[in-house]
């Protein structure tokens, strides 16, 4: 995974600035520290639109398979397949905007790197940038991370709030005498 | 050639036509053979004959007529062969053949010619032995007798001797004359002759046999075993040895027709295999029948010898009753023997021992072998199908029993005898009667029983052997329950799914149904689809290479025991057996079972399958069915499928409040959100158990602290989170805190955000959260650090007015911070002019400030206020009562207000205390305290009265050079102020020394000469005393000049004058007129609180409060920007600000060093207040040429 990623990072590292290497001779100890700590942060953040992809799909799919039992419950379970829905939905939606944020973080982490770049070659005289745009790019990226993660928590927020709706209306159901299968399976 | 292609064409037709008359070419009858053997033999003997009759007298005549009797020998073999041929293989005994004896009588005749012929011929001994053969072939033993008996006796080292020791043994032997046979036997076995060895050894065990001496037949038929074994491995060798030899044609020669093998036909018999077999007699006698089968593997050299042997081992076992021995050995024969009836008798012989014996130690085996004998059986063709039932159900039976028996005898539910001759008869439901009847017969064993895993392996064979077994339900069952026994959990669990789904499939007409392809759906994702329908899968039939299919007539008809069950009997029955399979599994789960991947995984899948299909029945036993949710729920847990487990133990928390499991799903869904380190969701709940109604006031009070933990992570979290480079954090930590506002937590999360906003430089949010700190949480101990840290910011960003009002409400609400607080305060009120508003702060401090370091910064800070805005009369009246703490910042403040007080004897006390204790104190005490002792010695020299004597010359002397030397050390010291002073105030010594040294009267008898030479030495020293205090002033003129420092001391020291008194005026500040309320330069301050050395916005921010006419404010932040690298006009705006803030050295001491940098606004600045300070030479020093560029006092033509 780990050589993959290097090898994109080999691929795609331009995007107009010079790909420098941490190990590159003309630069400091510092430098390359901070350049290789740049290309990690874009590995781990690769692997974490992975991670974040295959939860939401989990999440799809056992949201699915919960609706289904509950659905087989029969009829008195109309009221809790109506409940959980809306709750699943909640789920699938917040599992979606982590994963929005994990792949706008790795953009950001794709920015930072180039920032990182272009800020070294500047600093050891091996290209001319003009840094500020890039800059401005980071910052915008950061924002865009911020604002994202704004609504995860917001989406966290209406989770929660359906949980607690959630379990209430099971425990009525439960209290009602429903058929104790529904969200057990087996029919 | 045309001749030829013509004849070719002729005969063409004829061939065809001959390939239309097939010849048949059939094979040689036997009897013709033999005949024309008959044939060559003749003309054999009559060529011998010729040969003979041509060779009377030669030395090889014996050889020919030996030659000649064995030929006719051959011939009536011939002729007896084709009349047993003709008669088809009758007894030869009734075969009327009379030329054979005729032709044997007339071989005997030419042998008994030979031997008197020639009766030292070396054929003497193989005559003899052929003689005896044709007698024994005659019927005429006692000739046969005789002949033999010669050789015996006259030929000891014949190669016949031990063939003719053989015959003569086995003939007394037929004539159970077994002592004589034993004499010639052990002839043999003494003469070790190696091919007749064994053979011997073997009759004489079977002798030994004969005579009821089993332990020494045993040892003969293990010698034969071992001698036969020796000739073959010779024989081996030696096949070898040829077979690696180039093949050669043999030479021509007599075939072989040594009699010995013909007469004796010993090499038929395979001793070893004989010997093996025999011996089983008396093994089973001598030997322990434990042992049997290993002393016959260990003797045996081929399977089939070891499998006869086995078998007649079998036999003797059974024949003597000995079940140990019988077990033992029928196991061997029935893992080894051919397929024939013999086996299967085996396998009932083997039930009837194991359980007479009862030990059940291998039932496992047992049962499998019984069963594969079966089905070996059944697989021959010449059973019918009435015949294969039969088989099944008499073989099922045996393998029932055993299987049960075994499980009965492991739960202590048979009893402790068994009935030896007992038939298989298991009782109808497969559990055996404990009523039945058990004969005491026989020996009694003590109880053997199995182990579970054996037992298990009997179950096993007997499913696999007998699918479509009608008592496969309980098989299934009983298996399940001892493989639970032999911890084996996993496959427990599903052989009770498989009884379920029995069950299930009996259950098929209607009342709970359930398609085994639902079962199968919900199978392990890990299993193999090709094992699908191996036996450990519980819902493969294996009635039929099928799918089970609902109400099977077959099943019913085969399945008595399940069709005698009611719906709700096996509605029941199914319960328990899902039941039973949960457990299990779960039990698989908690055992070493799982620390194999494939058995979690299997287990896992098993238990939520099994469980699911007992909910799914509506099964009304709650217990259960808190159990079975509670399982499935964690197989989700202990599977890190953490979604799933909160969903699910939520419902069992819910469901089944106030129960074991109902109370640990609380905890299990607490602990999933903290594995998933998903601290929202752990809160959230923790709030839904801590608020729901069925839980328990325990369970309630478990969580809470857990709850709060939670919370407090989650604060920690986000204030992480906001103190990172990311965006947002902020946001989350100000919702949290709306979330908890009034609590604990919601002050800890607005303290969090303040600390980040603090950190990102976001002036808005510091201020706006500081405030609603302030406002909300009064009684917070932070709100002292929170007002200090805005008091704090606000100075950053220089408001400070803002940094005055949060540092004093910082101090009144810290009383341990005030002192510095007050101090801070203080610092900035004395900048901006506020004389009263600091020396209010300063006595603050002083008043709060506990003896020590604050106390002594803040009496300094007074005291250093007040010199230059009150009277020494002030300072001494603040300083006084700190006098004990002998510092020497305050002692030496104190000293020279004491000095400039009057006060000489205590100012004296207080500067010496600072000098002598010097390395204590700082530069400035130092050159304080240095000057104010000179000043008070120059008041002691000043208050010199002469007396007469030349004693007083002396003191006078010593006292200017006391004070002379008290200025140069105040001048040598750091502080420019002082040193400055020092150094204008020598000439003040230098002139009362003068009067001094001027008033004094010589003694009256000095004489005139002596008074002439004093005189002359006090003129050159007052010179030099003048031309030292010249040098001071052009050195303190220079300095002051250099250090652009034009104060008093600057001032008399340029124009040459000595200042008559101390010359440290104040240098108060003027009055701060503006406010520091200024608009538009909020960016600039935002700027400075991320970055202080910020030099573009200390510079702009400068000059707006410049412009704003706030001096006092832009003198502070010009100075930063000074020393953050500001530039000459930085230095010329700082002395602006300076001059107009009323600091006139501070102006001074910038418009000189900008001056230095080319500034000419800054050399015409400085010239202006040279000239008010009197410096006017300096003033046209400096004064540049042309027009001044840059920032102008308005003295000097500005608009400042």
């Amino acid at each position: 995974m780990r050589l993959a990623l290097l090898a994109l990072l080999c691929a795609c590292g331009s995007k107009g600035v010079v790909r420098l290497s941490p190990r590159d001779p003309r630069l400091t100890a510092d430098a390359g520290a901070w350049l290789a700590d740049a290309e990690d942060e874009v590995a781990i953040t690769a692997a974490k639109v992975d991670d974040a992809r295959q939860d939401l799909t989990r999440t799809r799919a056992y949201s699915r398979e919960l609706i289904d039992r509950i659905r087989r419950a029969g009829s008195k379970a109309q009221t809790l397949e109506r409940t959980f829905g809306q709750y699943t939905d909640a789920r699938i939606e917040l599992k979606a905007r982590e994963l929005t944020v994990a792949e706008q973080e790795y953009d950001l982490a794709w920015g930072r790197l180039k920032e990182a770049r272009a800020e070294t070659a500047v600093r050891y005289d091996l290209a001319v940038y003009d840094l500020a745009p890039i800059n401005e790019e980071v910052e915008a990226l950061r924002d865009r991370v911020g604002e994202s993660e704004k609504y995860v928590e917001q989406q966290r927020a209406a989770v929660q709030k359906l949980a607690s709706q959630v379990w209430q209306a099971y425990a009525q159901y439960v209290q009602q005498g429903g058929d104790a299968i529904a969200l057990w399976g087996g029919r | 050639m045309r001749g030829l292609s013509l004849v070719a064409f002729l005969l063409l037709p004829a061939g065809v036509g001959c390939a239309k008359h097939e010849s048949v070419v059939k094979d040689q009858l036997v009897v013709e053979q033999y005949r024309n053997r008959i044939t060559k033999v003749r003309n054999a003997i009559d060529e011998t004959r010729a040969v003979i009759a041509r060779s009377q007298g030669a030395p090889y005549e014996a050889e020919l007529n030996m030659r000649l009797a064995e030929l006719v020998s051959e011939e009536a073999k011939y002729h007896y062969m084709v009349a047993y041929e003709r008669e088809g293989g009758k007894d030869g005994g009734q075969l009327h053949v009379p030329q054979v004896r005729e032709l044997k009588v007339q071989a005997i005749d030419i042998y008994e010619n030979i031997l008197k012929s020639y009766p030292d011929t070396h054929l003497a001994d193989r005559i003899l032995f052929n003689i005896s053969h044709e007698h024994r072939e005659l019927g005429d033993f006692d000739k046969m007798l005789s002949a033999l008996q010669r050789l015996v006796d006259n030929y000891a080292q014949s190669p016949y001797r031990a063939e003719a020791l053989l015959v003569l043994g086995d003939y007394y032997f037929d004539k159970v004359e077994l002592e004589t046979a034993s004499r010639y036997y052990q002839g043999i076995i003494r003469a070790r002759d190696p091919l007749l060895l064994g053979l011997a050894q073997y009759k004489e065990a079977w002798v030994k046999v004969n005579f009821g001496d089993c332990q020494s037949a045993l040892s003969h038929f293990e010698a034969a075993i071992g001698a036969a074994r020796t000739v073959k491995a010779k024989e081996a060798k030696q096949q070898a040895l040829i077979e690696r030899e180039p093949r050669v044609d043999p030479a021509f020669e007599i075939p072989d027709a040594d009699p010995r093998f013909a007469f004796a036909g010993h090499k038929s018999i395979d001793v070893e295999r004989e010997a093996l077999v025999d011996l089983t007699y008396c093994y089973a006698q001598e030997r322990p029948p434990e042992k049997a089968v290993e002393y016959l593997e260990a003797h045996a050299s081929t399977r089939e010898a070891y499998v006869a042997a086995l078998h007649k081992m079998a036999l003797r076992f059974a024949t003597l009753e000995q079940p140990k021995g019988a077990a033992d050995v029928t196991r061997e024969l029935l893992r080894l023997g051919s397929d024939d009836d013999e086996r299967l008798d085996d396998a009932r012989l083997l039930h009837n021992v194991v359980t007479r014996m009862n030990d059940y130690s291998q039932v496992g085996e047992d049962v499998d072998l019984i069963l594969r004998a079966m089905r070996r059986r059944l697989l021959r063709p010449d059973l019918d199908e009435a015949g294969q039932k039969q088989l099944v159900r008499e073989f099922e039976m045996v393998a029932r029993d055993l299987a049960t028996r075994s499980q009965k005898v492991l739960t202590g539910d048979l009893a402790e005898k068994s009935d030896p001759a007992a038939e298989p008869t298991p009782p109808k439901t497969g559990k055996p009667d404990k009523n039945r009847s058990l004969a005491s017969k026989g020996k009694e064993w003590n109880q053997i029983p199995a182990t579970p895993q054996e037992s298990a392996r009997a179950y096993e064979a007997y499913l696999l052997a007998i699918p479509e077994s009608p008592y496969r339900l309980e098989m299934v069952t009983n298996l399940a329950d001892v493989l639970v026994d032999a911890g084996n959990f996993l496959e427990a669990g599903n052989r009770y799914r498989e009884a379920a789904a029995i069950l299930a499939k009996k259950s098929a007409d209607g009342q709970t149904a359930r398609a085994p392809e639902d079962e199968a759906k919900l199978q392990s994702p890990d299993d193999p689809p090709d094992e699908r329908k191996t036996t450990t899968d519980p819902d493969a039939d294996l009635s039929t290479d099928k799918p089970a299919k609902g109400g099977d007539k077959k099943e019913e008809e085969a399945a008595p025991e399940i069709t005698k069950l009611s719906k709700s009997e096996r509605a029941s029955r199914r319960a328990d057996a899902l039941y039973d399979a949960v457990v299990a599994y779960q039990k698989s789960l908690g055992s070493k079972q799982s620390d194999s991947h494939e058995v979690r995984a299997t287990a896992r899948a098993g238990l939520r399958q099994a469980g699911a299909q007992y909910l799914a029945e509506g099964n009304p036993d709650k217990g259960r069915e808190l159990r079975i949710k509670f399982a499935i729920a964690e197989t989700y847990y202990n599977e890190g499928k953490y979604m799933q487990a909160v969903d699910l133990l939520t419902a069992v928390a819910l469901e089944f409040p106030g129960t074991q499991q109902g109370d640990a799903a609380v905890q299990l869904v607490l602990d999933s959100y903290n594995t998933l380190n998903d601290i929202s969701g752990l809160i959230a709940a923790g709030q839904l158990f801590a608020n729901a109604p069925q839980l328990s006031e325990a369970v309630k009070a478990s969580v809470q602290p857990i709850l709060a933990a939670a919370e407090q992570r989650r604060l920690d979290d986000l204030s992480l989170a906001a103190a990172g480079d990311q965006a947002g954090g902020m946001e989350s930590l100000l919702a949290f805190a709306e979330v908890y506002k009034g609590s604990d937590l919601g002050e800890k999360a607005l303290l969090n955000t303040f600390v980040a906003a603090r950190a990102a430089g976001d002036t808005e949010k510091i201020y706006a959260v500081g405030d609603q700190i302030l406002k909300d949480f009064p009684e917070s101990k932070e709100v002292a650090g929170v007002a200090a840290t805005l008091g704090q910011t606000a100075a950053s960003r220089y408001e400070f007015d803002r940094a005055l009002t949060y540092l004093q409400m910082a101090a009144q609400m810290s009383p341990e911070q005030a002192p510095s607080l007050y101090i801070k305060a203080g610092e900035i009120q004395e900048q901006l002019a506020d004389k009263q508003g600091a020396l209010k702060s300063y006595r603050e401090a002083l008043r709060l400030a506990p003896e020590g370091s604050r106390r002594s910064t803040a009496a300094v800070h007074t005291a250093d206020l007040l010199e230059k805005y009150g009277t020494p009369s002030a300072i001494i009246k603040v300083l006084e009562p700190y006098k004990g703490d002998r510092d020497p910042e305050i002692a030496s403040r104190l000293g020279l207000a004491y000095l400039r007080n009057g006060q000489t004897a205590e100012a004296e006390e207080q500067l010496r205390l600072v000098v002598e204790g010097a390395a204590g104190s700082t530069p400035g005490a130092a050159a304080r305290a240095n000057y104010g002792l000179a000043e008070a010695t120059l008041q002691t020299l000043e208050q010199f009265q002469p007396y007469e004597g030349l004693e007083a010359m002396e003191e006078a002397i010593g006292l200017i050079d006391v004070t002379v030397q008290a200025y140069m050390t105040a001048a040598r010291q750091a502080d420019l102020r002082y040193s400055q002073a020092a150094l204008a105030r020598l000439g003040a010594a230098t002139i009362a020394g003068e009067k001094a040294l001027r008033n004094l009267t010589l003694p009256p008898d000095l004489d005139e000469e002596s008074r002439a030479q004093v005189n002359e030495a006090l003129d050159a020293r007052i010179t030099g005393m003048k031309d030292g205090a010249n040098e001071a002033l052009a050195a303190c003129a220079k300095r002051a000049q250099e250090s652009y420092s034009v104060d008093a001391a600057g001032s008399a020291c340029i124009a040459g004058q000595v200042p008559g008194e101390i010359p440290l005026e104040p240098q108060p500040l003027a009055d701060r007129t503006a406010s520091g309320d200024l608009k538009g330069v909020e960016a600039l301050r935002d700027t400075l609180l991320k970055n202080p050395n910020d030099l573009e916005a200390l510079r702009a921010l400068g000059r707006a409060l410049l412009q704003a006419k706030d001096p006092h404010a832009a003198r502070l932040v010009l100075q930063r920007a000074v020393e953050s690298g500001g530039d000459y006009s930085d230095l010329n705006l700082l002395g602006v600000a300076c001059y107009e803030a009323g600091d006139r050295m501070g102006a001074m001491a910038a418009f000189g060093k900008a001056r230095e940098s080319g500034s000419t606004g800054a050399a015409a600045n400085l010239a202006t207040l040279y000239r008010e300070v009197g410096a006017t030479a300096l003033a046209k020093e400096v004064m540049p040429s042309g027009t001044p560029t840059g920032a102008l006092i308005k003295p000097a033509g500005g608009t400042q």
